[in-house]
């Protein structure tokens, strides 16, 4: 007790009693204080409740006192404030002290939220309506549905009717029991009478109507009041006996209102009448009820699917669940037609146990005849899923005559009768449009959807007014064609079954991922490939590329059996460009490195025979810069066998540009040619500047004479040509001798070696 | 010493140099090229999807030059999922396995699955010498803290550092480079690091540099970032790339000798 000297704590009401016992006037009074006060400590010091008739018991035996004065004693004593007696929970205390007029204050707030006072939140807050679970139901069809509890005063149902919103239930939603509140007996007779007509209502919906009118609201407006005085600063600042004293009559009051609804929601002799589709139910007890309610769901869900996973098998669920359906997602997505999708059915992880109860266990994939699959709605052992494996099956590959929108598809799994949950849709989604999906064109906001991973099947199902999806109608002609343009654009390995509108799509596009970039824009092709261009750059719908662009470029109206092939045509028109790009660098590195002037000689020996010439001897690596040093080294290991023409031409391309033919433009030959011969002159004239050249250079003198005797041949002809060379050969001869001493005085040379 | 000299003269071990795209494993690819033509060497490329179009062009560059092909891992293969135009491992990992909740120095998942592992699978059981970049000048530490740099712990994949055993630094690096032809990666101007351009080692210097190089990949990078339940997830701690954007000064790009990080991403 001596540490226990906060306020309400036991030395405080202590001391508050031997205040008390000092104003009483006499030993009666002492025995009533001093017991009050010994009984509220409880057995351990907690406030304990003290009935009026448990005090009256405790002092019966005082000398003095009979039963009317000690009434008579105890009145006397709480009206002079030395004792306190709350009346809703029958309680006598002590009087603490405070000189506040709670109960006052009290009645001043509830007359001042009246008016404002939303009963059906107070109360729902307060004491949230019941669930009831149709438990029978939900163990034959391993689901957890649920009659979710409302509260409905009569008087705005007999103003609305059976026409109030909450009479009706949205798709998701298993059924409804709404208690109804009333206030008087004439209240609860005619909403007795209008049980009898319920039977037009949502057949999901269940009523409550009390036995009794109760004082709900009044204790609702109650708490809510105590509520708001505990938030009043300024009140509990006066006295720190008020905050306790108000929790207390909160305490109280929600104590009361428990007592009053319990016996309003649940069924029992006392509690409220249950109606269903007009009739009462004859409900005694809460398994009583559970049984009528499985009897309402078995007939308002009689096709619910029977999946086993609770974990899934919601209507929401949690977000690592959310990631382990993801991975089955992919797995059906992706891993279609291996063995069980590719997951270790042995594993123990979430998204295996989803493969296994959801896909497996049900037949919806299994191995058959011919390897792993998916089922036909008639192979199917439970009849309820295969009606809903059937339902997808229409969406995803009956042709679109008069579609309903995405979002019906989910308002009807969800509703009577196939109830199914949310949780477990998008892996119904994701396995219907593998399984059916032959020439589907889903859209979300209006542009083809590039992908198809789990998160857009979680988008379709979340959100499925953003998407449309279209489904075309796959004859065999449209079916070979799309084979073929498949096969064009990408020939990597043979086209399966499945979607064949999203296959052509990742073919075409892995086509474009490897041309060149200015293959979409060069003018260097026919009129007919730019329209390509044009069509390719502008179309991102692959159904309106391969029924309306395709056949309109090749002058058809319609796919036929040649479309396919010219516009196979266009594809390597296009493809050509790089080829072409590498031809022209082909071309010129085999000119420019042509030191044996032969011309139709392979790029690789004319580079090495090149840099034969280019002995550590011939040329200093300091002079040179990067770019030089780079081209020598390529030269120089042209033929061991790392390079063909092409990639030789594509590594002089990459040292040179910067670049890869995949990035050349229209100019870039021209300016390969320019940088190849920039470079190698350089080296050249290093080299041949040198004070003392190399003998290795003299295979590219010899191309140096042969390419200035040609200039010679060309400009005077062939003897005159040669006559001017052994003319320009004297003169050098002579000069030679001169400076060597080697002219004779009589005008003669000597032999020279 | 000893264990590149072991590694040269085990002929039944796979020899893989890994690249990231910058300048040191490159350089490295260089070097062993020139210095070991006898060798069988395997070149790899664990593609994240989110490079930058420079790394790929130059990595393209370095198979055209030395004529040899570099092999793309990708993660998206050991997740049996196909690989496709627009299809990236990085984006197929974030939404579809980590729920959009974005990587950070504290939860640097993207090395793990998009890099480590890729690389792991790729060796399999086999044993492999891994030829790493790390310079004879420089003290880098791995993927986890204090733990030397190497592509993977498994026992069956040994590391090499033949810069550091044949004591080359940072000079001769840009020497072999530039040598080459291929020069160092043109993202250098502006950037201190190759990997994804989202990289939250990142610098503001260097995001600045993003957003004047590639707005695109900026305008990108800004789109992963969101508010959520009032908990901002951002690339930067502490602020969104909008409030980069928003900054009046211009930061230096740091030198990229003292980088935050592994060096897996960033060699």
């Amino acid at each position: 007790m001596s540490t226990d000297t906060g306020t309400g704590g036991t030395h405080r009401r202590w001391l508050e009693t031997e205040s008390a016992l000092s104003k009483a006037n006499n030993d009666a009074e002492k025995e009533m204080l001093s017991a009050t006060a010994i009984l509220g400590f409880g057995v351990s010091g907690e406030r304990a409740r003290v009935k009026k008739a448990l005090l009256e018991f405790a002092v019966s035996g005082f000398p003095g006192l009979s039963r009317v004065r000690t009434r008579k004693a105890i009145e006397d004593l709480i009206d002079r404030k030395l004792l306190l007696y709350r009346e809703r929970n029958d309680d006598i205390s002590v009087w603490h002290g405070t000189d506040i007029d709670i109960r006052g204050h009290l009645t001043e707030e509830i007359r001042r939220i009246e008016m404002e006072f939303e009963a059906v939140d107070v109360l729902s807050k307060e004491y949230p309506a019941p669930n009831w679970r149709p438990v029978g139901h939900n163990v034959k069809n391993a689901i957890r549905r649920f009659f979710e509890g409302k509260y409905l005063r009569a008087p705005e149902l007999l103003r609305k009717g059976f026409s109030h919103p909450l009479l009706s239930l949205a798709p998701g939603e298993d059924g409804r029991v709404i208690y109804c509140l009333a206030d008087t007996q004439m209240e609860i007779s005619v909403l007795l009478s209008l049980m009898g007509s319920a039977s037009s209502v949502d057949p999901g919906i269940v009523f409550v109507v009390p036995e009794h009118p109760a004082r709900i609201l009044d204790i609702a407006l109650e708490i809510m009041a105590l509520g708001r005085l505990q938030r009043d600063h300024d009140l509990v600042a006066t006295d720190p006996f008020v905050l306790p004293e108000l929790r207390h009559m909160v305490d109280s009051a929600r104590e009361d209102l428990a007592r009053v609804m319990r016996s309003i929601v649940h069924p029992g002799i006392n509690g409220g009448r249950w109606f269903f589709e007009g009739k009462e139910l004859p409900v005694r007890d809460s398994r009583g009820l559970c049984e009528k309610l499985s009897e309402i769901a078995d007939r308002r869900f009689p096709s619910t699917p029977r999946i086993n996973n609770e974990l899934v098998v919601r209507k929401e669920i949690s977000r690592p669940m959310v990631n382990a359906r993801k991975k089955l997602i992919l797995g059906i997505l992706e891993r279609s037609r291996e063995p069980s999708l590719g997951f270790d059915r042995e594993a123990t992880t979430p998204d295996v146990a989803m493969y296994r109860t959801v896909l497996e266990k049900t037949g919806l994939y299994s191995s058959r005849g011919n390897g792993w699959g998916w089922a036909d709605p008639e192979q199917l052992e439970d009849r309820n899923l295969a009606e809903v494996w059937k339902a997808l099956s229409r969406f995803f590959g009956d042709a679109d005559t008069g579609k309903s929108p995405s979002e019906d598809l989910f308002r009807k799994l969800e509703s009577s009768p196939y109830g199914m949950r949310r949780g477990v849709m998008p892996v119904f989604v994701a396995a219907a449009l593998q399984a059916f999906g032959k020439a589907v064109v889903i859209k979300r906001e209006g542009k083809y959807l590039s992908d198809i991973l789990a998160s857009e099947i979680e988008e379709f199902c979340s959100a499925p007014e953003k998407f449309t999806v279209d489904v075309l109608e796959l004859d065999a002609v449209l079916s070979r064609y799309l084979h073929e343009l498949i096969e064009q654009f990408d020939d990597r390995q043979p086209v399966t079954g499945g979607d064949l509108i999203r296959q052509f799509y990742d073919s075409l596009e892995f086509w474009k991922a490897q041309l060149p970039d200015q293959a979409m824009r060069t003018r260097y092709v026919s009129e007919e490939a730019r329209r390509f261009q044009r069509v390719l750059r502008k179309e991102t719908n692959p159904a309106v590329l391969v029924l309306r662009e395709f056949p309109k470029l090749v002058g058809a109206k319609k796919p036929d059996e040649n479309t396919s092939e010219s516009i196979g045509k266009l594809r390597r028109e296009i493809e050509g460009i790089v080829d072409g790009y590498a031809e022209k660098a082909i071309s010129v590195t085999r000119e420019v490195f042509d030191i044996a002037n032969q011309g139709e000689r392979d790029a690789l020996e004319c580079a090495k025979a090149w840099s034969m010439c280019f002995g550590e001897e011939t040329v200093a690596l300091s002079e040179i810069d990067n770019t030089c040093r780079a081209v020598l080294d390529r030269t120089r290991g042209a033929t061991e066998g790392r390079y063909t023409e092409s990639s030789f031409v594509l590594a002089l391309s990459s040292i040179l540009l910067g670049k890869g033919f995949d990035k050349w433009d229209d100019a870039s030959p021209r300016e390969f040619a320019e940088r190849l011969r920039e470079s190698v002159a350089k080296l050249e004239r290093i080299a041949l500047e040198s004070e003392k050249p190399s003998e290795l250079l003299l295979p590219l003198l010899g191309s140096y004479f042969h390419r200035l005797y040609g200039q010679f041949e060309r400009m005077l002809g062939p003897n005159e040509a040669a006559e001017k060379i052994r003319e320009l050969l004297g003169e050098k001869e002579e000069k030679h001798l001169h400076s060597s001493g080697g002219l004779k005085k009589n005008g003669t040379y000597e032999k020279s070696a | 010493m000893e264990l590149m000299k072991k590694a040269l003269e085990d002929k039944d071990a796979r020899h893989i140099v890994s690249f990231s795209g910058g300048k040191d494993s490159t350089a490295l690819g260089i070097y062993m090229l020139e210095n070991y033509p006898g060798l069988n060497l395997e070149f790899v490329f664990c593609d994240t999807g989110a490079e930058l179009k420079e790394t790929y062009e130059y990595i393209e560059r370095f198979e055209a030059i030395f004529g040899i092909k570099i092999k793309r891992l990708n993660a998206l293969e050991g997740l049996g999922i196909r690989e496709k135009s627009g299809r990236t491992p990085f984006d197929v990992y974030l939404k579809e396995y980590y729920g959009d909740f974005l990587p950070s120095p504290q939860a640097r998942w993207c090395t793990r699955v998009l890099k480590i592992r890729p690389f792991e699978l790729e060796i399999g059981e086999d044993r492999a010498y891994s030829y790493i970049g790390i310079r004879a000048d420089e003290q880098r530490t791995g993927y986890q803290q204090r733990k030397p740099v190497m592509f993977s712990s498994a026992p069956n994949i040994i590391p090499v550092y033949p810069f550091q055993e044949d004591g080359i630094g940072l000079e001769e690096v840009k020497a072999l480079l530039n040598d080459s032809g291929l020069g160092l990666p043109p993202y250098y101007k502006w950037r201190s690091r190759s990997g994804c351009y989202f990289c939250f080692y990142q610098q503001v210097g260097e995001w600045q540099g993003l957003k004047e190089n590639h707005p695109d990949l900026f305008e990108k990078a800004k789109a992963y970032e969101k508010e959520e339940n009032g908990r901002k997830y951002t690339w930067v701690n502490g602020r969104s790339l909008e409030d980069i954007e928003k900054l009046k000064k211009r930061y230096e790009i740091p030198s990229g000798e003292d980088l935050d990080g592994c060096a897996i991403c960033h060699l």
